[in-house]
């Protein structure tokens, strides 16, 4: 014998609801529920109700079932890219963190490489950036067809009205010390002395924190290792000392992950699918 | 965030954190935390002491220990911590105690603290302990197998009235137990039945059980009855109350699930062994670990497949939900007070290769760590016990690891089919985790897991960045979704794709930003 659980638990729920004082639930309960309770004769009414209420709830909830299927979505277009190593993905997290300075570069080596982002990733800079009308535009490439589609499906993650607008080219050089300046272009040897000195004999003005992060930014990557290297080396005062190491880890995080966005799919160490052994 | 304080090695806590132990005391511990009532204070890497009173007054003896979080006390209040542990904490918290040697009088205290608190697994395992005595991420002594905080020795609260158990060991279901509590226990379920059956003589459409005081009331009723699992139970129905349009409906069936647990409870020395156990840990009895970590082990190679985080009455709770080829879902629980860290390991997408010793019920989901031979980090690179990496592997993935794709992950209708299984045995319980091979898509304006067997409608808003992720994920492909059934319908808890598991549960507002603009953790293979 089949019962219809869902009109019995809503003859019990209209009863419950009013309370036995003024509505009386049905005299019998359906026959297998009436077998579940029969070893326990109720005292009153009320206990009874409550006897079926707690079998009709038990068996409602072995009986757990899926609904009917429902249509799937129509994926996006495919992406042949290949997608981020897991590396890439944890430096970013690092980078969003401490560096966001160093977000747009990752993005477009992400993109100049021909890499694109995972999952999680996409979903976290479309939130991110989505009035930001520098970023946007490097996330929804990196990103490829798969932002567009979740931003039809999850409209919140749409791009917004653009608020902020690509900077100067030339704002990285804003209060840069002239000796730096200079030396850009030489081997990463002179440009680390450099920056190295710059830290020792300026390192304890709080003014010098900002230019010298936008430097570092945008300093040609292969003097990197070098800087973070002569600058984790550097012992002064407590404020040099501290400031040296803030730097040294901004220049070891763009390295590396300038590095780890270089690897291709012919390097020994990136498996198939852009995975990296860890 | 914590600062080292002036002389003490250990960092030092925030007044914030002190406030999140026990917010409903804070007050009157401000009153007392005034350093000139206060002589002999101290404080090391491990615990702060000190006298508190003051002239005409025998003095308070206070001692807290900041490693486990313990507090000790000569006054004469029940609730742990009291205002003077938690006045003592504020005094540290603003530096104003200073290093001192530790009396001696702390000693055996402290190393008894330490042993009911062991150290994870993973941090045993890299001291090279591979001794039988694990007991797993720190997991208080709590016999709630089916989820909620019930946190058991060693956990600061708000006391018994957060339904924290009171300190000691209960002999477990079946066993002889304490006659005397036994009593009390029976006689709050009776009451607790009583009101149940005025609820249905004059209705849940009751105006007075829109209000959370009625829940509470019956709730701290339950606590001095020494049945908190009970009690936390009644204060997650009386949170439901107006938290959807249909809460009547979901109350009604809450309240039925209580009637059956307060009957069983009263009858267990009738029940089959394994039925009692899971009603006694409902109810409240507590299991001793050494009692579970006594327990044959199961064995296996288990995927950390999934990871919610729940706030409950202040205290977050985690569930890790671990699948093993063999032996199936298992669940370990961990407890925080609100601000506090959460242990990060093991994370969503490593494998654990050793035992979990289950918890005693009919579906004996809960477990503890037990010895942990090997771990596959995401990325599949074994790692061996000490922490190294095995040299003969270095930088290859693990052929014999298992992808979380392979390994498990079923149809709609036979996940449903697997759950239901799991609640006709239980009916009680509040989440069971399956994992389905689906896709997320939209049904009717709700969003459903779905496949050709069914669909799952998902709880929760629409446009969280934990759907979007989970949608994502499973734009191009179906991949194994792991999620939890609730009462209230299906969480998603993480995504395993070919490449990646992607960790996508809830976080329960435990850092403080907001939900939505959590990342979801990275699990890379």
């Amino acid at each position: 014998m089949t019962v219809d659980l869902d009109a019995y638990w809503h003859d019990l729920f209209g009863a419950a609801l009013l309370g036995t004082d003024r509505r009386l639930p049905s005299d019998r309960p359906p026959a297998p529920i009436a077998e579940l309770l029969v070893e326990l004769p109720p005292p009153d009414v009320a206990s009874r109700l409550l006897d079926e209420v707690a079998a009709a709830a038990a068996l409602r909830r072995a009986g757990v079932a899926p609904v009917a299927p429902a249509a799937p979505l129509q994926a996006p277009p495919a992406d042949p890219r290949p997608e981020i190593p897991p590396a890439a993905a944890a430096r970013l997290v690092h980078v969003l963190d401490a560096w966001p300075v160093l977000e747009p570069e990752w993005l477009r080596t992400v993109v100049g490489n021909g890499w694109r982002l995972g999952a999680d990733t996409t979903v976290t800079l479309l939130r991110r950036h989505r009035t930001d009308g520098h970023v946007r535009p490097l996330v929804e490439a990196a990103a490829g067809p798969l932002a567009t589609w979740l931003a039809d499906h999850v409209p919140s993650l749409a791009g917004g009205k653009r608020l902020v607008a690509a900077p100067d080219p030339s704002d990285h050089l804003a209060g840069v010390p002239p000796e730096l300046v200079a030396v850009a272009a030489a081997s990463p040897g002179e440009v680390a002395a450099a920056v190295r000195a710059r830290v020792q004999f300026h390192g304890r003005s709080p003014a010098e924190r900002a230019p010298l992060v936008a430097y570092l930014a945008h300093v040609p990557a292969v003097a990197l290792a070098e800087i973070a290297e002569a600058l984790g080396a550097l012992h002064a005062d407590a404020a040099t000392t501290m400031l040296a190491a803030y730097l040294a880890d901004l220049a070891t995080t763009r390295n590396l992950m300038l590095q780890e966005l270089t690897m291709t799919r012919d390097d020994p160490s990136t498996t198939p699918n852009g995975r990296t052994a860890q | 965030m914590r600062d080292s304080a002036a002389g003490a090695s250990a960092p030092r806590w925030t007044d914030e954190q002190v406030v999140a132990l026990a917010p409903g005391r804070i007050g009157a511990a401000r009153a007392v935390a005034e350093p000139s009532t206060w002589h002999g204070l101290g404080a090391d890497d491990r615990a702060l002491w000190g006298q508190c009173g003051g002239s005409g007054r025998e003095p308070y003896d206070v001692a807290v220990d900041h490693g486990t979080v313990n507090a000790q006390c000569s006054c004469p209040s029940r609730q742990r911590p009291c205002k003077h542990a938690l006045a003592l904490m504020l005094l540290w918290a603003h530096g104003q105690v200073p290093p001192g040697d530790r009396p001696a009088r702390l000693g055996r205290w402290l190393a008894a603290n330490a042993a009911r608190t062991p150290l994870p697994a993973h941090e045993r395992a890299a001291a090279g302990d591979s001794s039988a005595g694990a007991a797993g991420a720190a997991e208080p002594g709590s016999g709630d197998a089916g989820g909620g905080p019930g946190a058991g020795e060693g956990d600061l609260g708000e006391g018994p009235a957060a339904g924290v158990p009171e300190p000691g060991d209960a002999p477990p279901p079946g066993a002889e137990r304490d006659p005397s509590r036994a009593a009390r226990v029976a006689a709050g379920l009776q009451e607790l039945d009583r009101w149940l059956v005025d609820r249905m003589r004059g209705g849940i459409a009751d105006p007075a059980l829109g209000s959370y005081a009625t829940w509470e009331a019956v709730a701290a009723r339950l606590v001095d009855a020494q049945a908190a699992g009970l009690a936390n139970r009644v204060r997650r129905i009386g949170a439901a109350v107006g938290s959807r349009p249909d809460w009547h409906d979901h109350v009604l069936a809450e309240l039925g699930v209580l009637h059956l647990l307060a009957r069983a409870g009263q009858r267990l020395a009738d029940l089959p062994p394994d039925l009692a156990d899971g009603v006694a840990a409902a109810v409240g009895w507590q299991v001793r670990q050494a009692d579970v970590l006594a327990n044959t082990p199961d064995t296996d190679t288990w995927l950390v497949a999934g990871r919610s985080d729940t706030l409950e009455d202040r205290i977050v709770v985690r569930r890790l939900w671990l699948h093993g080829a063999r032996h199936g879902w298992a669940m370990l629980l961990s407890f925080a007070a609100f601000g506090q860290s959460l242990d990060a390991w093991p994370s969503v997408g490593m494998t654990l290769t050793g035992d979990l010793h289950r918890y005693p019920g009919a579906v004996r989901l809960r477990a503890l760590l037990g010895e942990i031979t090997a771990t596959t980090a995401p990325g599949g690179i074994v790692v061996q016990p000490g922490g190294s990496a095995d040299p003969r592997r270095a930088g290859q993935a693990d052929p014999g690891a298992p992808t979380a794709a392979s390994a498990f992950g079923v149809s709609v209708a036979e996940g449903c089919a697997a759950v239901g299984a799991a609640l006709a045995a239980e009916p009680w319980l509040e989440r069971h985790p399956l994992a389905v091979r689906a896709s997320a898509t939209i049904d009717g304006g709700r969003w459903v897991l779905t496949d050709a067997t069914g669909s799952l409608p998902l709880a929760g808003a629409a446009t969280t960045d934990e759907l979007a992720t989970l949608l994502a994920a499973t734009a191009t492909a179906p991949g194994v979704v792991v999620a939890e059934w609730t009462p209230q319908g299906v969480v998603p808890v993480a995504v395993h794709t070919g490449t990646s598991s992607i960790d996508v549960g809830p976080r329960g507002g435990f850092t403080g930003r907001p939900w939505r603009d959590q990342p979801a953790t990275r699990g890379r293979r």
